[in-house]
This record gives structure tokens, C-alpha cells and sequence, in this order.
């Protein structure tokens, strides 16, 4: 995930350099959010425990989830002033929405939000994802329109979200010399 | 000790756009699902991925 531009900087002794190296990402105002884009699945379920679990400890139906839009929050502020943590009055909490899909289990995850006549206009559902096992990636469909495939992601070595490894612990006797 | 998983992964978005014609006033569905050729007998071996966020702009 890009965050910015590539710069060089040059820097001699004795003399002082300045680089702006703010990002270039436009910021964006989403109409809902599920989760932080912070390259991980943090807040979702299950997120807290995958370091230390297999996924098959959990519980993983296919889920309905509903997203309140955050304009109809602003009209109804909440306690928090922390606009991170801001949760739309109705909107599924993020610890219900599921912190993988797979295609053998719980998918599809579906996402019900009501729109008003003003925000009914081109729209972008943007999914970030942070690994992937078996060439896995996203598809959806909105009202039951589908949008396109995307080709498949670039495969790591790694059995990602099931992998079977860490916290084992192996001993061994050793012989007397 | 049991084995675990992690979300650790090359971290990418995926945008998909949506024609203002699918959408409506009042209730929309979206659905979610995972696309791959590659199949699986066990479902945590299933094709998956790990989510980072979703959102709709």
C-alpha cells in the first residue's frame, strides 16, 4: 500500500536540507467505515487472539452486518471526541465484523447501509487487505450488481491466517555423554 | 501450545467502483465474498483473506 512518492534527498556536510515528506494519499471522507487503515485487522474479531490462535478456535458464521453513515453520526454526536473512535449510533461494532473471509466458511459478509438522495451518486467500495492465502481476494456486488474479479494477488510462502506455526514448543532428551 | 495464524501479508487495496444507477435511496446491500481458482477440503485451508478495512466513499 502506497502511503507517498518516492524522494532523494542529498545531504553534504555541514549544510542543511529540507524534504517535504508528507503523504500524497488524498485524504478521503468515507460515507461508512469498518475499521482503521492501518494495515492491520485491529478492532475486528478475532484480531486479538489470532497471534496466539488457530482461526478454528473461533466462531465464524456468515455474518449481516449494518453501516450507519458518518453524517448521520455528526447529527447525533456521541460522548467520544475522539473522531478514530467515532461509532455511528446502529452501526454493527467493528468487533462483530469478521477479521477474515474464507471462501469454505463465512463468506459472504453482507453489509446493509441506507443512503440518503444526495449520497445516491458514483460511489467506490474500497477493501484493504492485509494477507491472503490461495489467491483469495475480494469480490463484491452491491443491490446484486457484481463488480469486476481482480486478478490475483501476489502469493507470500506462508499459510497466512491458518498457518500452523509459532507457540509450539519442542523438546528433546539428550543423551548422557 | 496450539498453533496460530497471523494477518501479516503484503497489505493491499482493492476499489471497486459503483455506477450511482445500482444505488438507492433508503437500503443498500453490499456483499463481500472471496474470489480464487484454488479449492479446499478444510474450510480454514479455504482460499481467504485478512481484512485491514472496508470502506464505502
Amino acid at each position: 500500500m502506497e502511503v507517498g512518492t518516492v524522494a532523494t534527498v542529498t545531504v553534504t556536510a555541514g549544510s542543511t536540507k529540507t524534504q517535504n515528506i508528507a503523504s500524497s494519499e488524498a485524504a478521503v471522507s468515507p460515507v461508512w467505515s469498518f475499521g482503521d487503515r492501518d494495515g492491520t485487522p485491529r478492532g475486528f474479531y478475532f484480531a486479538d487472539k489470532i497471534e496466539r490462535t488457530h482461526p478454528t478456535i473461533g466462531s465464524w458464521p456468515a455474518q449481516t452486518l449494518t453501516a450507519v453513515s458518518f453524517a448521520q453520526c455528526r447529527q447525533r454526536p456521541t460522548a467520544k471526541a475522539d473522531k478514530s473512535s467515532l461509532h455511528p449510533q446502529g452501526s454493527s461494532p467493528a468487533s462483530s465484523f469478521p477479521m477474515a473471509l474464507w471462501q469454505g466458511q463465512n463468506q459472504p459478509l453482507t453489509i446493509k447501509f441506507t443512503l440518503t438522495a444526495a449520497q445516491v451518486k458514483a460511489s467506490t467500495v474500497d477493501v484493504g487487505v492485509t494477507s491472503s492465502f490461495a489467491g483469495g481476494r475480494p469480490t463484491v456486488a452491491v443491490n446484486g450488481v457484481s463488480g469486476a474479479i481482480p486478478d490475483a494477488p501476489v502469493k507470500i510462502d506462508s499459510r497466512g491466517v491458518s498457518r500452523g506455526a509459532l507457540g509450539s514448543v519442542r523438546s528433546r532428551a539428550i543423551d548422557r555423554g | 501450545m496450539r498453533s496460530t495464524g497471523t494477518w501479516r501479508g503484503r497489505n493491499q487495496a482493492f476499489t471497486f467502483p459503483v455506477a450511482a444507477s445500482t444505488l438507492k435511496a433508503g437500503e443498500n446491500t453490499l456483499t463481500i465474498s472471496v474470489a480464487s481458482g484454488s479449492t479446499a477440503s478444510d474450510w480454514w485451508l479455504t482460499p481467504n483473506f485478512v481484512f485491514d478495512y472496508v470502506r464505502f466513499l
